[in-house]
């Protein structure tokens, strides 16, 4: 077995792909596996047709018992043909009988139903086992990978009546032409009867074999493949033959750096005495040594091709370019000659007349003249121009859009951000906001409130209303908050609002005072309102008490001081 | 076609230039596949007659549009939403893709369907299919022409090698991708080579590994390679 050799790709495969394998390799030895194939089935078929028609089930039955053995040829042609090995039909015809001979009777007997006959008959025939040793053989075979072998003896028997049947549809239909009959009706008329009727019947019967033929060389391929798949997973061909690969690799890489060595050091040896000797001396010397290394033929097409090869190899630099060097001066020396007739040549075609003709043109051209053309050129595509101009019309107006679009985007921005922007701008220029009127749904304008705000809290709380006592000491801190220029919105939360006054406690001249009563108050209101927390009522009537105290001290602020002073009053 | 190396596989190359090997499942596979689907769609259209018997003519018009939706739409459903494999697909272990091995979309998957018309014609047999998939080496039928469809095997999750040899040895470092491949391929598949073979294989590669026992050696190098166990 020479794995060298094989002509399909080796690896394992999964079993249903080696089944593919098969039929390509069916499909590339196609035509003599069905000359084969004809050749010794023909002679059968013939036979049998003699007999009367109305047996066509025990002819066909005798027919199918023979397959077997006429499939051997074919997997002896496939098994010599993966190994390069391609046989003439006629060889393959003169060793088919040796090749029918052996275990011919249990073949067509007992085996006959096995369904994975395609795969073993290659232990039959290829392996010459039998008895005892084929069946352990095929216990081993089939452990693993079996399973399409059966499955292809099952389709292989659905594709030949199939095919058999769609060429005798194909056929009918082309017939049916001459009758001016759709084919469907023309089988519709006799329905099932059509088929088994005498001249249908027969030609059914022929194309049978017209589809065993198409069918049986894929079939043993389909097998043959399958076995084969299994010694390459059982064996580890691939192995092998990477093995191998990386041996010869290495050797060969060894005895070419050898040569190469070789070669070199008497081309530098012989290189300064004349060009044109030392180039083909190296080259000989070269070759004897070669020759000498590897003990091969000493023919012309060895040398040129180890020659090739060291260029492939592109390993060893230093002595590629001593080959190159060697190569260029012979060039040069071959070319120096003919180059130096061929330059003289062509300066003198250069200077020769036809490469120095000069012409002299002389026109007049006036302003005129240049609109006078162009006019024909536009009033040729006078659609164009019309087409032109409406794109410049469109383009202008896009431009227009596009200007607008982007002035209004700048104004959006700035408005957006107006308030934003007023913090660049000296206060007293500043936006004013619009002072809500109400937060957390409390009323925070100075209307709501009453004049004397502690003294009204205290009565409150004392009346029993803690809730709207808090509220109104609350209330009234917002609204001196917001007097003083806090600037809150809408949906600003009591916290928001305790951090901003922190926040801006300088710029709105509240005093620590304020800032601890209005955190205190915060607090307190914040559990009241939100946690139903009863406050202690000591802390309430201090906060109350203390309310002119915090909240008064601003005296230099006038409206404050006013509203405040008229409180106290 | 005399010379040249048979082989099923094909290389779709991606955009970056690798090229992705892809194996194309052929007509014995895909016909075992279509036979498990054709039962099962004969299965369900039996039950669903049987079920759909007692609705009389409501039940008949039915069961004809059951019958209409499973056998034009069976391998659409079951390729475009179910990983591109029928049930029959999956056993066989096959899918369909696209040509450049991406998975097939609905317009797609429903012209391959569409088009088994053509591909069975004249009748169910698929003869046309049969002779198309062999005309060309992706095993297309007409459908998957159309479509730019093919069927692959799918790629089953690799194991981790398993090399039962204890111990490491130092791999020489001119060896590449494919011959280290090599030495692992062995090592894994020592277990089911008998030890002659073994041997015998070991022996190719004396000329450059030189040890006393190359079996052993090999199987370390190949430890080392996969980062087995010391």
């Amino acid at each position: 077995m020479n794995l060298d050799q094989l002509t399909i790709e080796i690896r394992p495969r999964r079993p249903w792909e080696a089944v593919d394998l098969g039929i390509r390799m069916a499909q590339r030895w196609w035509w003599p596996l069905t000359l084969i194939f004809i050749l010794l089935s023909l002679p059968l078929w013939v036979a049998i047709s003699f007999v009367d028609q109305k047996y066509w089930y025990w002819k066909l039955l005798a027919f199918w018992l023979f397959l077997p053995l006429l499939e051997r040829p074919l997997l002896y042609f496939l098994s010599q043909a993966v190994f390069n090995d391609l046989l003439t039909v006629r060889a393959v015809m003169q060793k088919s009988f040796t090749l029918m001979w052996p275990q011919s009777f249990s073949s067509v007997s007992w085996r006959r139903l096995s369904p994975s006959r395609s795969m073993d008959m290659a232990v039959t025939v290829l392996e010459g086992l039998n008895g005892k040793r084929r069946s352990a053989r095929l216990s081993v075979l089939h452990r693993e990978d079996a399973s399409p072998a059966t499955w292809m003896s099952f389709i292989s028997l659905l594709c030949i009546p199939a095919i058999a049947l769609t060429l005798f549809l194909v056929l009918v239909q082309f017939i049916s032409q001459f009758f001016d009959t759709p084919w469907w009706e023309f089988a519709h008329d006799t329905s099932w009867s059509f088929f088994f009727s005498e001249w249908a019947g027969n030609i059914i019967y022929h194309l049978l074999y017209v589809g065993l033929v198409l069918v049986t060389p894929f079939y043993v391929a389909a097998g043959f493949a399958l076995y084969l798949n299994r010694r390459i997973r059982l064996e580890a061909w691939d192995v092998e033959i990477e093995f191998k690969k990386i041996v010869q690799k290495r050797q060969a890489s060894h005895a070419l750096l050898l040569v190469l060595f070789v070669g070199s050091f008497f081309a530098l040896v012989n290189f300064e005495p004349a060009f044109a000797a030392s180039t083909e001396d190296a080259l000989a010397e070269e070759n004897a040594a070669y020759n000498d290394e590897t003990d091969s033929g000493e023919n012309e097409f060895e040398t040129s091709a180890s020659r090739e090869r060291e260029h492939e190899e592109g390993e060893h630099e230093e002595i590629d370019w001593q080959l190159e060097q060697d190569q260029e001066i012979e060039k040069e020396r071959v070319m120096s000659s003919a180059q130096i007739q061929a330059r003289a040549d062509i300066k003198a075609i250069l200077d020769g007349e036809d490469f120095n003709q000069y012409e002299k043109k002389t026109r007049r051209r006036f302003p005129f003249d240049e609109d006078k053309e162009n006019e024909e050129v536009e009033g040729d595509e006078e659609f164009f121009r019309g087409l032109e101009k409406l794109f410049d019309n469109i383009a202008s107006l896009a431009e227009v859009l596009l200007w607008t679009l982007v002035i209004s985007v700048i104004f959006f921005l700035i408005y957006r951000y107006r308030f934003w922007l007023g913090e660049l701008l000296p206060e007293r220029h500043r936006l004013q906001r619009q002072t809500p009127e109400t937060l957390f749904g409390l009323p925070i304008t100075e209307a709501s409130l009453p004049d004397d705000v502690g003294a009204s809290a205290r009565r409150l709380w004392l009346q029993g209303q803690q809730r709207d006592a808090l509220a109104l000491l609350y209330r009234a801190c917002l609204a001196q908050l917001l007097q003083r220029g806090l600037e809150l919105r809408d949906g600003d939360t009591e916290l928001e609002c305790l951090r901003a006054s922190k926040k801006y406690a300088g710029r709105l001249q509240l005093n620590t005072d304020a800032q601890d009563y209005f955190s205190r108050l915060t607090g307190l209101w914040r559990n009241m309102a939100y946690g139903h927390l009863q406050a202690d009522e000591n802390t309430v009537l201090l906060l109350c008490d203390q309310w002119s105290a915090s909240w008064q001290v601003q005296q230099n602020t006038p409206e404050d001081n006013t509203t405040t002073q008229g409180g106290e009053l | 076609m005399t010379t040249g190396i048979t082989d099923t596989r094909v290389y779709v190359e991606t955009p970056e230039g690798a090229d992705l090997p892809m194996d194309p499942a052929g007509v014995g596979v895909r016909i075992a596949a279509y036979l498990i689907d054709f039962l099962i769609r004969v299965g369900v259209v039996v039950l669903l007659s049987m079920v759909l018997a007692y609705a009389d003519k409501l039940g008949e018009g039915l069961l004809l549009i059951c019958y209409f939706l499973i056998d034009w739409f069976y391998p659409v459903y079951f390729e475009v939403w179910r990983g591109g494999a029928t049930p029959g697909k999956k056993a066989m272990g096959i899918l369909v893709v696209n040509v450049d091995g991406s998975p097939v979309s609905f317009s797609s998957s429903l012209i391959r369907n569409l088009l088994r018309f053509v591909d069975s014609f004249p009748v169910i047999f698929y003869v046309p299919a049969l002779v198309c998939c062999l005309c060309n080496k992706r095993f297309q039928r007409l459908g998957d022409l159309a479509a730019a469809t093919m069927v692959i095997y799918a790629q089953a999750q690799q194991a981790r090698p398993h090399i039962s040899e204890p111990g490491k040895a130092s791999v020489p470092t001119d060896f590449n991708l494919e011959e280290q491949r090599a030495l692992i391929a062995f090592a894994e598949r020592s277990e089911n080579l008998s030890p002659d073979r073994q041997k015998e294989l070991a022996d190719v590669l004396m000329p450059v590994l030189k040890v006393k026992d190359p079996i052993k050696t090999i199987k370390q190098m190949a430890n080392t390679l996969v980062g087995g166990r010391e």
